[in-house]
């Protein structure tokens, strides 16, 4: 099959960047689906998009369809023919339709009755033409997350569609849509090449466009444009350059030609602390700071969308921008220095939490409350310092700077109690409750912290589940989801091992008055909380396991550190044939035995009526007593390893005798005994039944 | 060439915008908190009748007054409001090109367009679009509307709205408002200055929060009884009246977080019974259950 490089873009006026890599995806997907549907070999297929374009890629598509041969089924035969042999006006109808004679007919029996059939074939299309006519429809399949209309048009997109271009091999796909036509012409960059550009070559688009365009269609070599520029900038200077992945990405969707440009700012705010200057910086203005050895600079790095000219002029625009944002900032440092933690702290009376849940100065107490709770299981002992960290834990909401930055909240609350003279642990919990602030974000440092940063998230989930929000689907408005994952984290990084759940169920008192006006009881609400919990604690684990090995492994109810403890062990001895063939076996053949059959009271070895079911409790007791210690000392491992040691004796007993026996008194004592041991086997693995 | 003065500029967006194909409108003599709350733009945005005008108006944002201390900040900042419906295919380009018009030569700028989502819960409206940014700097807010008055805009109007005192300073490079050149003989202090701290004291300090709880009363009541007569323009005079009060009382700290989205909803009631008006008034309104 010959084949042509293709090209089709989507020219559209500023993409917004949180969007546009989903809908690059979603194009991707979508143009394989329709290739698929159409049957279209192709290979090298690609999106590459900047804030102006989409553009879907192929290094080879096939220049017609392949061929396809259907079977066409027609009526039975039964009713295929007259009595005297002729076709009946079932078949001759169904023929005709299919412009199909007799001799074509044969016949497949489907399920207990024979068929008529005919093969028709069809010709493989010519692509140009298939994709003239799809490609419309292919825009429209894509995934826009924030659609909007324009001008008259019925269309929905992110932003206005202003031209297509469709190019295969070097000849141009057109057609018209009301809002915009295809051809062969695409645009240059807006300000630097803003005219029409006519490709010649599917395969000569990336190169039009940087060399006549201004324009890096590519994210990926964009990126590497800037990351490259920043790193030949701190040579040449000796800086170091704080560049955070997330804002390298917002500026390689915002800008369609990358240009590093310099500013300064006056050192005089050099004196304020780091997050009120880099936090306008990176949030407002896209701006990356500059650090030598260590400590912030007067200066800043910004990329401009494309071009050299005038640089000079384009950076101090961009510093009389940062000035005016400085000076603010620096005003809003100033009033807040007014006043002390303690008396922003009064102030959380009257700022609102949560409409149902109260005020600041009610969740501050609240979280004290969870702290205390939680503090003997995470070994932490000092009450008087969870009582002062929890009043001021959060002061800093009422101040100026985290009024207009949120995003330092905490961490500005951490510099004004250091600021204060407060002891370096207290500052260091406020500045890190809000840790881990994203998934595999970093987490607290300090214990205290660590301690106020679980209390806090505990009690917004238990508050909130209690007032009603319970995250479903997508609607998730207090990120209860990630609050959870992010105590999770925390007990997996410091190895907090206790059961989440059942610090919850100790902790029902201060919620109760919201969950009752909610409608549950407690069981209900703890039951809520616990089904919440274990989601996302089974969530961590399935990205970390295999679902085989956690289907055999007893995970310990919301304890994470716990159940990451069982998991290792069993992956450790995953390969080994003696878990599977003897521990495993045994496990399974024990809880088939017990399964169903309830056996409360406790047995009594002197029913014990066989040599091999003495043997198998002798060997069982011992296990028992070193596994016993194992468990205790979280080695699981050797727990399975020293259980696995009965496996002779049980199989014994089990092989040699009929263990469920007519005497229904030692029928269950044996039960019962079976049943104690199940227990300890059931705290490590799942038997599969 | 020389910067051009505040006056100058406008009359340089006016001849731009004149040339293009708006007619030249006029403040509104009520007081409003941007352009969009113009009955210009807020009826001319309802229903299929193109429209295309380009005005200045003074926006007043009770919460933004720095008693004239803030060379950034003002109770009271100029927008030139341009609205063109349906939204024209080329009409970023026809921005870009006012931009050069006033001075800034595109190539030797960084002119970005940045995501910006526009929503006025008052006036049940919201729309899509961008803040533009000339060097760093917002110089614009840039939306196509999709629902005014709660009803969904079809065809769409496109707004742009140049923040004026900006882009005046960044023409004339002066870091402080104050120091703007009005004309070659008149600062901006001289114009505003007294009235930056006046109505800042006002807003934060001296309002008499129970005369404005009873102006909004009756506002409202005025504007209904005004609409159940199906006086939908002197109505909806009412209806810019309530939205002024409630901005004054909620910058006085006199309306609680609650509070707020009440009196914004019954505000947002007004505007959508006003445009409801229009749209039958013009024939547009088709009875839907």
């Amino acid at each position: 099959m010959k084949q042509q490089a293709f090209v089709f873009e989507i020219g559209a006026e500023e993409i917004p960047a949180q969007y546009i890599g989903r809908m690059a995806e979603s194009l991707q997907e979508q143009a394989e689906k329709l290739l698929a549907e159409n049957r279209i070999g192709f290979s090298g297929l690609r999106v590459l998009y900047t804030p102006r374009r989409l553009a879907l890629v192929a290094d080879a598509l096939d220049e017609r369809q392949a061929d396809l041969t259907e079977e066409i089924k027609g009526p039975a035969k039964s009713g295929a023919f007259t009595d005297d042999g002729q076709p009946s006006r079932a078949l001759s109808g169904f023929l005709t339709g299919k412009g199909k004679t007799l001799a074509d007919v044969y016949y497949k029996t489907v399920g207990a009755a024979a068929y008529v059939y005919v093969k028709h074939h069809v010709k493989g299309g010519d692509t140009a033409d298939i994709l003239t006519r799809k490609l419309e429809g292919l825009v429209k399949a894509v995934y826009v997350p924030n659609t909007m209309r324009w001008g008259g048009y019925a269309m929905g997109f992110i932003r206005p569609i202003r031209w297509f271009m469709a190019m295969f091999g070097k000849r141009a796909l057109t057609f018209a849509t009301p809002y915009a036509k295809c051809g062969a012409y695409t645009r240059g960059h807006r300000t630097l090449a803003d005219k029409r550009l006519r490709l010649t070559d599917a395969g000569g688009y990336e190169t039009l466009l940087k060399e006549q365009g201004f324009v890096i269609a590519d994210p990926a070599v964009r990126r590497e444009m800037i990351v490259s520029a920043i790193r030949a900038y701190e040579r040449e200077t000796g800086v170091t350059v704080k560049a955070e992945a997330g804002l390298v990405d917002e500026i390689v969707s915002i800008v369609e030609y990358p240009a590093l440009g310099e500013g300064r700012f006056p050192s005089e705010y050099l004196a304020m602390p780091d997050p009120v200057i880099i936090t306008p910086m990176e949030t407002q203005q896209r701006y990356f700071p500059v650090y030598r050895d260590g400590k912030l600079t007067d200066t800043f790095l910004f990329f401009r969308n494309g071009g050299f000219d005038r640089m000079a002029e384009v950076a101090h625009g961009n510093e009389r921008v940062l000035n005016a944002r400085l000076r603010d900032g620096k005003f809003f440092y100033e009033d807040d220095k007014k006043t002390t933690l303690r008396q922003k702290a009064e102030k959380l009376a009257s700022v609102v939490f949560q409409e149902k849940l109260g005020t600041l100065r009610e969740k501050s107490e609240r979280v004290k409350t969870a702290a205390l709770a939680a503090a003997p299981l995470m070994g932490y002992a000092d009450t008087e310092k969870i009582a002062e960290a929890a009043a001021l834990l959060k002061a800093d909401l009422v101040s100026a700077v985290v009024k207009e930055f949120d995003e330092v909240q905490g961490v500005m609350g951490g510099i004004y109690a250091r600021e204060e003279g407060y002891p370096a642990d207290i500052a260091d919990a406020i500045a890190e409750q809000y840790l881990p602030g994203a998934s595999g974000g970093r987490l607290p440092a300090t214990p205290l912290g660590a301690l106020m940063a679980v209390a806090d998230k505990l009690d917004s989930v238990l508050g909130l589940i209690a007032a009603g929000f319970v995250p479903t689907g997508s609607q998730d408005p207090y990120a209860l989801r990630r609050q959870v994952l992010g105590i999770l984290a925390i007990q997996q990084g410091f190895s907090y091992d206790f059961s989440l759940t059942e610090l919850v169920r100790s902790l029902t008192e201060p919620y109760r008055s919201f969950y009752q006006k909610s409608g549950l009881d407690t069981e209900r609400f703890v039951k809520t909380v616990q089904a919440f919990v274990d989601q996302r604690l089974k969530g961590i684990l399935e990205e970390k396991y295999p679902y085989e090995l956690l289907s055999r492994t007893a995970v310990s109810e919301g304890n994470i550190v716990d159940s990451v403890h069982k998991l290792e062990a069993v992956k450790k001895l995953w390969e080994a044939p003696w878990f599977h063939d003897e521990y495993l076996q045994v496990h399974l053949r024990m809880k088939k035995l017990v399964k169903d059959r309830p056996a409360a009271e406790a047995f009594d070895p002197a029913l014990f009526d066989c040599e091999d079911e003495r043997r198998m409790y002798a060997a069982f007791s011992t296990a028992a007593k070193e596994a016993a210690g194992s468990i205790g000392s979280r080695r699981y491992a050797c727990a399975i390893e020293q259980l696995s040691r009965t496996a002779p004796a049980v199989n014994a007993f089990f092989d040699n005798n009929l263990v469920l026996c007519e005497n229904e008194r030692i029928r269950l004592n044996r039960i019962r005994a079976i049943r104690d041991m199940l227990t300890l086997f059931d705290s490590l693995t799942n038997a599969v039944v | 060439m020389k910067a051009l003065t505040l006056q100058a500029l406008i009359l340089r967006l006016h001849t731009f915008w004149t040339n293009y194909g708006c007619a030249m409108g006029n403040s509104y003599d009520i007081e409003t908190g941007a352009g969009t709350m113009n009955p210009l733009t807020f009826f001319g945005s309802l229903g299929e009748k193109p429209a295309a005008w380009a005005y200045v108006e003074p926006s007043r944002r009770p919460k933004d007054g720095r008693y004239g201390d803030n060379p950034n900040r003002l109770y009271q900042h100029h927008q030139f409001q341009v609205i063109v419906k349906p939204s024209p295919d080329d009409i970023v380009d026809v921005y870009i090109k006012s931009l050069e018009y006033i001075g800034f030569k595109k190539s030797e700028h960084d002119i970005r367009l940045i995501e910006d989502n526009w929503e006025s819960p008052t006036l049940g409206a919201f729309g899509r679009g961008w803040e533009v940014w000339l060097d760093g700097m917002e110089i614009s807010q840039y939306t196509f509307f999709q629902q005014m008055g709660s009803f969904e805009c079809r065809p769409v109007t496109v707004e742009m709205t140049y923040g004026l005192e900006r882009i005046a300073m960044y023409l004339q490079n002066v870091e402080d408002v104050y120091d703007l050149d009005w004309n070659e003989r008149v600062k901006y202090r001289e114009v505003f200055h007294a009235a930056e701290y006046q109505q800042s004291k006002y807003s934060f300090e001296a309002a008499d929060n129970a005369l404005l709880f009873r102006h909004f009363a009756d506002y409202e009541a005025e504007a209904l009884r005004l609409l159940s007569l199906g006086l939908r323009v002197p109505a909806y005079d009412y209806v810019l009246k309530c939205s002024h009060t409630f901005n004054v009382l909620d910058a006085k700290g006199a309306i609680s977080v609650t509070e707020r989205a009440v009196y914004i909803a019954r505000i947002r009631n007004l505007s959508k019974r006003a445009a409801e008006l229009y749209l039958k008034e013009t024939g547009q309104l088709t009875e839907r259950a």
